[in-house]
């Protein structure tokens, strides 16, 4: 079975290994002391000092009971008997585990104590040094205990400082296009020192209305690293990416619009959310008649001509922004796509229209009116469109 | 604007599928012993080009925070080259204690996922096999280890792994029974090391370590190596394997996230999630085959049970399970096993049976490139249509009654239909149901409690038996109404002084609450749940046996105490990108 949270498992066990020069692969030191067993080890040991070509790649290998990773360094020296030194410093957790967060943090220590050994023999000496082992041992078990309860880890070794911290994995979200409007879906606390420079310069511009183009200029930094900043949020799923808000975009209901309705807990939450600032509260009802108005077919325009949302206390976009936000609904687009190859050039900016590009997308790449592509479109017969 | 550019960022001609492709697909499959002599890679494919095209946007760098965060340059996505034939063999040749269980070895961004498996070779004193080798002393009987191993892209699910884990399994355990059988396996070992042998001691001279030469002559004289090659292939041309190893044991194996595939980039179909399906299938549902019946019917394996066969022969989309149940002379229950079955090797998926008051509509992220690969494809089944011009129809929801002009002729209507299946098939188009919600007053949903106090919306239907629930309520509500006009009156009676205050007296204003027939109704339909938004009108009317008419005529009398949503079926929605 999957462990409830594959983010929170925690370290069962870290240790140090080197290459003996007449004894083989061994482990210097372990904390908890005798968690692998020898024999446990050797089967193993081939992943942990392996032969040339995999030094410093990230290994890990699955046995019955754990997992292992490490990161295998080699140190070519005529100081040592074999003219080289190997070791590694490894993390078990379960066998059933992710542990593809923890591959940072143990590059980064092998790597620090691949600068202790070339600076003083810190882990060749330890063999024979008790003081060395001592302060090896107390290393490891700092590590483990504060990654294992605080999931960061601040490590204070002879004159150096390193700081290790538990970050999730993941592959990276697309870049935002200059168009893209990131939204909030979780709370940034903007003065909280965890974010960088950067991120705490745009955060005040997220707001759901912003596109990347324009906090670039509200935020005065370029766009590329605003791009950067918002891609960063999304990953850490503090934002996601909408399209600009415009009365011709399209909206449909999710599966999920029934939640809103049942769970009636989160009422007034939505109430305050989606209420006229300054003007008494909307109904419930009318929020959720409004949302279920959202079909395929009629724009949002249609929506609001057909409710009024200032006259039933609805601020529109924010009801917008609120559905979106929560998955309640989602929008659809319009994908124009000129048919025939051989039209392409005959028609007014032909080879936009080839399927990938939504309507949307091309009125803001373009600096055009919406509507009026929206006419030409359908005017031409030459052109097809999808909405999806 | 410049003709050479085509437009903003997603432009990019990209094939459908290809990030999906990069997790789901293994980069090789090797095959790796271990024995008295020493570890040994046979065989691995394929040998040429390593890995695809790896996907590099200059955008993406440049703008990038996290491009190769965590991860090492020296090996990007795909990058086999680093592991060296022995490397591999010294890494997959695992010792005893790690036999005969799930082998899992990340190194940087590639998974190796295996089942190494120690067997006992030449006990037997079968003469078949035997290799042109010369090698014609007794054999006496041995211990060896084989490793059959898929190297995977390390962030593909651990779903997709397991699912690799198993097909080595079973190829083991295959190979397991063919060496007891006839030594097949270790007369195939000893094929491949002498070709690997003598090819060594040619190619000396020039001291090259490229073995892709042996592997090519191995591939052209191994049976077991072709059988690796065409595992390979299956998995990546369409996830499915059948197999005879050495023209005795049949190995047939599916991939169910590569069977049943999705337009979005990295959405795979997770096993759970049939079991999900299954949990909320209802009788009201029907099947949709994804091939035609004949080349269903001719791809079952010979052994396949004579009521899958039947259950094929009666199928038609327009029926629903239990019709389905009733003509192939099965349970329902078998039924819902049969569709299970079908569903996880991609053979079918679950729609509502096919009629003419359907509302489709396109689905999510399906491609509207021009001339895209689905688009050809469906240009050859029906001549002279354009798939994105019958797209742009559906574009609004759209019913099989309002296509099928009843001006036209029945040839044309037939046509319109296969073209539907076709889109559904390929799932293209989605169905929107009708939800009906009770909101009476202003504060919201009536009647109902609170779902995160009283039930978890996914666990709502107790899953086990969902049908003897059913009708267990409908029996109840018989019951209550068995009585006569004035049981059943008094139970409405019942229902309405349950509602507060609010709610009261917003149903007293609408006039056909004093229309005892229609009044009675709602209260049935609000007491058995119906209007929580969780059941659609096709429900309804199936559970109620009431007319769509009846139901539409209700729904529009008391339109301002309902609130009706639009929305996919949740059960089936699992099929379709998001």
């Amino acid at each position: 079975m999957e462990p409830l949270d594959p983010y929170d498992n925690p370290i069962k066990c870290i240790f140090v290994c080197h290459f003996h020069h007449t004894a083989g692969p061994k482990i210097l030191c372990q904390v908890p002391k005798d968690f692998l067993s020898k024999d446990t080890f050797e089967t193993v040991s081939v992943y942990m000092i392996p032969k040339g070509q995999l030094q410093k790649f990230i290994i890990t290998i699955t046995t019955r009971d754990n997992k292992i990773l490490g990161y295998p360094i080699q140190i070519n020296d005529q100081k040592y008997l074999r003219n080289a030194y190997y070791f590694n410093l490894c993390f078990v957790c379960d066998h059933n585990s992710h542990t593809l967060h923890y591959e940072p943090i143990v590059k980064k220590l092998s790597t620090f104590l691949l600068n202790l050994e070339i600076e003083d023999n810190f882990l060749s000496k330890s063999d024979q040094s008790e003081k060395s082992q001592e302060e090896l041992l107390y290393l490891m078990s700092q590590v483990m205990q504060d990654l294992n309860l605080h999931k960061r880890c601040k490590l204070i070794a002879r004159q150096s400082i390193i700081y290790l911290n538990v970050i999730e994995v993941s592959r990276n979200p697309p870049t935002p296009l200059d168009f893209d409007v990131p939204l909030l879906v979780s709370e940034i606390d903007y003065l909280d020192e965890q974010w960088d420079l950067t991120t705490r310069q745009v955060a005040p511009f997220i707001d759901g209305v912003n596109h990347v183009s324009k906090i670039s200029k509200l935020s005065k930094l370029d766009i590329e690293v605003v791009a950067a900043c918002i891609q960063n949020l999304v990953y850490c799923n503090a934002v996601s990416l909408v399209d600009l808000f415009r009365y011709s975009n399209m909206y449909v209901c999710t599966t999920k619009i029934g939640q809103l309705a049942r769970n009636k807990s989160r009422y007034d939450e939505a109430i305050s959310a989606i209420s006229r600032p300054g003007g008494p509260k909307a109904t419930f009802k009318d929020i959720f008649t409004v949302f279920s108005a959202m079909r395929q077919g009629s724009r949002f325009i249609d929506v609001c001509l057909r409710y009024n949302p200032v006259s039933i206390n609805i601020d529109e976009r924010n009801l917008v922004l609120y559905g979106l936000a929560n998955g309640y609904i989602r929008q659809l687009r319009k994908y124009p796509v000129v048919l025939k190859e051989k039209d392409v050039d005959k028609t007014f900016m032909g080879n936009y229209y080839n399927g990938l590009n939504s309507l949307n997308i091309i009125s803001c790449f373009t600096n055009s009116d919406v509507y009026q592509l929206d006419e030409e479109i359908e005017r031409d017969i030459r052109i097809v469109s999808v909405w999806k | 604007m410049t003709a050479t550019n085509p437009g903003p960022a997603h432009s990019t001609s990209e094939a459908p599928f290809r990030l999906t492709d990069s997790e789901t697909n293994p980069m090789c499959i090797y095959l790796v012993k271990n024995d008295s002599k020493g570890d040994k890679l046979l065989f691995r494919y394929p040998f040429h080009s390593f890995g695809g095209p790896v996907k590099v946007s200059l955008n993406d760098h440049k703008r990038s925070l996290h491009k190769d965060a965590g991860l090492e340059k020296t090996a990007r996505p795909h990058d086999l080259t680093i592991f060296t034939d022995d490397v591999i063999s010294s890494l997959f040749a695992v010792k005893m204690e790690l036999c005969d269980r799930k082998f899992e070895l990340k190194v940087n961004n590639v998974r190796f996922i295996g089942h190494p498996m120690q067997l006992q070779t030449g006990g037997n004193e079968s003469t078949s096999g035997g290799g042109e080798g010369g090698n014609k002393k007794p054999q006496s009987p041995s211990i060896i280890m084989i490793n059959i191993v898929f190297a995977l892209d390390a962030f593909a699910r651990r779903q997709i792994s397991n699912c690799y884990y198993d097909l080595s399994k079973i190829l083991g355990v295959a190979l397991r029974h063919e060496e007891k059988r006839c030594a097949y396996l270790s007369s195939q070992i000893k094929d491949m090391l002498y070709i690997h042998d003598t090819m060594a001691n040619e190619c000396d001279l020039d001291s090259s370590t490229d073995n892709n030469k042996h592997f090519e002559k191995i591939l052209e004289t191994s049976s077991l190596a072709l059988d690796l090659k065409s595992v390979f292939e299956g998995v990546v041309t369409n996830g499915l394997i059948k197999l005879k190893v050495n023209d005795w044991v049949d190995v047939s194996f599916c991939l169910p996230h590569k069977v049943h595939h999705f337009y979005r980039d990295g959405q795979y179909f997770e096993p759970e999630s049939i079991n999900k399906c299954l949990k909320g299938l209802r009788p009201y549902h029907g099947l949709l085959l994804m091939a035609e019946r004949k080349v269903l019917l001719d791809n079952l394996p010979q052994d396949s049970s004579p009521s899958i066969v039947r259950l094929i022969n009666m199928y038609n989309p327009v029926k629903s399970l239990e019709t389905l149940s009733a003509d192939s002379d099965l349970t329902l229950a078998q039924v819902f096993n049969i569709a299970g079955h079908l569903i996880y090797w991609g053979d079918a998926i679950v729609i509502f049976p096919l009629s003419e008051t359907n509302m489709y509509a396109i689905a999510p992220n399906v491609p509207t490139e021009r001339n895209n690969k689905f688009a050809k494809k469906f240009e050859k089944r029906f001549p002279g249509q354009k798939l994105l011009e019958v797209m742009s129809e559906f574009s609004f929801p759209t019913s099989l009654q309002y296509k099928m002009c009843p001006i036209e002729d029945k040839s044309s209507g037939s046509t319109t239909i296969q073209m539907l299946i076709w889109l559904l098939q390929h799932k293209m188009l989605l169905q929107y149901h009708t939800y009906v919600y009770f909101m009476p007053s202003s504060k919201g949903l009536g009647y109902y409690n609170d779902e995160s106090e009283f039930h978890d919306y996914n666990n709502k239907h107790p899953s086990e038996a969902p049908m003897t629930t059913y009708q267990t309520l409908s029996e109840n509500w018989l019951q209550l109404s068995s009585g006569g006009y004035s049981s059943s009156m008094s139970s409405a009676e019942e229902m309405f002084h349950s509602l507060d205050e609010d709610e009261q007296i917003a149903l007293m204003h609408i006039p056909a609450s004093a229309n005892p027939d229609d009044f009675r109704l709602l209260m049935r339909l609000l007491k058995q749940g119906y209007l929580s938004g969780e059941h659609h009108l096709e429900e309804i009317m199936y559970l109620e046996n009431i007319r769509r008419s009846e139901l539409l005529k209700l729904l529009d009398k008391f339109k301002d105490v309902l609130v009706t949503v639009e929305m996919e079926d949740p059960i089936i929605s699992n099929f379709y990108s998001h």
